[in-house]
């Protein structure tokens, strides 16, 4: 092995992947689409023995609050790349073939915004907007209730003002949303302007159908000590896109989880939370953290993170609190 | 477009080389290279697969636009692909691009045997890699990852080929830096 850092660089092994020229031959010769995305191919007698099963079981109404169903029927396509640059610009880049594409728009006060696609998961409900003219976002307060009328709570988003694009970042949906999907309903009467802008009022209603990806509860690991602070996993759950860790922290460091450390010297550095998690997968590549939030009162702080996973396998959950330590734990997605 | 059509479906479109290109020869010469240098670029192997992709099917799609007269295929191709990086690091702001203004680093010692190479995996110096800013990720996936020369970043990048060194000797710079975090 050589030790010159210029040879190491260039003697390293990224290796194309075998599919992706067939992959780029084959979005060439599509003219109009940008890009072919990964479909999740249901098999067809899977489609029609769920349709029959349905004909037999549904009653009048069923499938306003059981949309999965109707979704099985409708075998909605999945999004591609009409979402790829949003979700690119969060992040969130390894969901975007397991969007569900939708199409509401309304329009209000000269403003068009339309509901483009959806993806939910039992911890993270992901919509995809557009508002037109694209000086505005649909950050200010907007509602999203399920079939139920529940309330399913924001927690961010991203707004490109250069195209309006919007995305939106809610909890999961809760139960039985996650097995029967999810018929979303997104309400808004405010438009938050660009700085120095002025809100548009108006009234804006988006609804959108949604199969709810499920998700797999994963062993525990053992709990985590980092001085005299003890991190207690209480659950870790999969889908097929994301890992989410759930963790109790008891100790002195459950009060001290939102500090920031760090000195601001221009263009160097800038303070940064003493706290950390990071999921990194086999080939050391870190994981793109979709959420991270923590809960402090009377007893252990809560923690839950969420991670975009590419593929299963085993991954290195790497949690540290600085100056005080770190400590990893091995999950493995099958 | 009518011109991308013809290409995809392998029909040849006049260009400097020989023989002429079409969409399989300019993927079958140069998506290994492409992959690569997005590999180095990108923040993930999906993002990598996403940009690679994106940069190679905007090529093919120019093909029958590509004017020999006015520069190598490989260059025409390079300015297409970091094009695609830059649009894929574009923040939503839209004000800060990619190929900004070099950043001056603190200097360090040349003496690359300090660094202990020997006990670094690949896997370690692509993560440092990626940790990287973005001009300083771009310029060291140019030159090692596609393996251009100076004066091919130097073009790629819009600059001159005595800039392109130096922005590449300021990212080698840093990447020891953070290297040596790392041991």
């Amino acid at each position: 092995m050589s030790t010159n850092l210029e040879d190491r660089l260039a003697d390293l092994d990224l290796r194309m992947p075998d599919t992706l020229v067939p992959r780029i031959l084959a979005q060439a010769a599509q003219p109009g689409t940008r890009r072919i995305q990964p479909v999740r191919h249901r098999p067809r007698w899977v489609t029609v023995a769920m349709a029959v099963v349905l004909l037999v079981v549904v009653v009048s109404g069923a499938s306003f609050f059981a949309p999965r169903f109707a979704q099985a029927l409708a075998d909605a396509p999945i999004v591609g790349t009409a979402v790829g640059p949003a979700l690119r610009s969060v992040g969130l880049a390894g969901l975007q073939g397991r969007f569900t594409a939708l199409d509401s728009r309304t329009t209000s006060s000269g403003y068009t915004v339309k509901l483009v696609a959806g993806y939910a998961d039992n911890n993270q409900t992901v919509l995809v907007l557009k508002v037109e003219p694209p000086d505005h976002s649909f950050f200010a307060q907007p509602r999203l209730t399920d079939q139920f009328g529940r309330t399913i709570e924001l927690r961010g988003g991203m707004s490109d003002q250069r195209t309006g694009d919007n995305v939106l970042l809610f909890n999961g949906v809760p139960w039985p949303d996650s097995f029967l999907g999810a018929r979303l309903r997104l309400h808004a009467t405010i438009l938050e302007a660009l700085p120095n802008g002025q809100p548009v009022s108006g009234d804006w209603t988006l609804e959108g159908t949604i199969p709810v990806e499920s998700s797999r509860a994963l062993p525990l690991p053992s709990a985590g000590n980092l001085g005299d602070s003890t991190f207690r996993f209480t659950q870790i759950e999969a889908t097929s896109a994301t890992v989410s860790i759930h963790m109790e922290i008891s100790g002195p460091l459950a009060k001290q989880l939102d500090r920031v450390v760090g000195e601001t010297i221009p263009e160097v550095a800038k303070p940064h939370p003493a706290f950390s998690y990071e999921l990194i997968d086999a080939g050391g590549g870190a994981a793109t953290a979709i959420s991270g939030t923590a809960s402090t009162g009377i007893g252990p702080a809560k923690f839950s993170a969420t991670w975009v996973i590419s593929h299963p396998g085993e991954y290195r959950l790497r949690i540290a609190y600085e100056g005080i330590g770190s400590f990893e734990r091995t999950i493995t997605v099958p | 477009m009518a011109g991308h059509d013809q290409l995809a479906h392998g029909q040849p479109v006049e260009a400097r080389d020989d023989p002429p290109l079409t969409a399989e020869l300019l993927c079958a010469r140069y998506a290994p290279r492409v992959y690569r240098f997005a590999a180095m670029v990108a923040a993930g192997d999906v993002e990598a697969e996403d940009l690679a992709q994106d940069a190679m099917v905007r090529a093919i799609r120019n093909l029958g636009r590509f004017d020999a007269s006015r520069g190598s295929v490989e260059t025409w191709l390079w300015r297409i692909v970091v094009n695609a990086a830059i649009d894929a690091g574009r923040v939503s702001t839209r004000r800060r691009l990619l190929w900004e203004r070099f950043r001056s680093q603190p200097t360090i010692g040349e003496n690359v045997e300090d660094l202990a190479l020997m006990r670094i995996t690949a896997t370690e110096l692509l993560a440092a890699v990626r940790r990287l800013r973005p001009r300083e990720r771009g310029t060291i996936a140019l030159r090692f990852g596609a393996g251009l020369g100076f004066a091919e970043v130097g073009a790629a990048c819009g600059t001159s080929p005595a800039a392109a060194t130096m922005a590449i000797r300021r990212a080698l710079k840093t990447l020891r830096i953070l290297l040596k975090e790392t041991r």
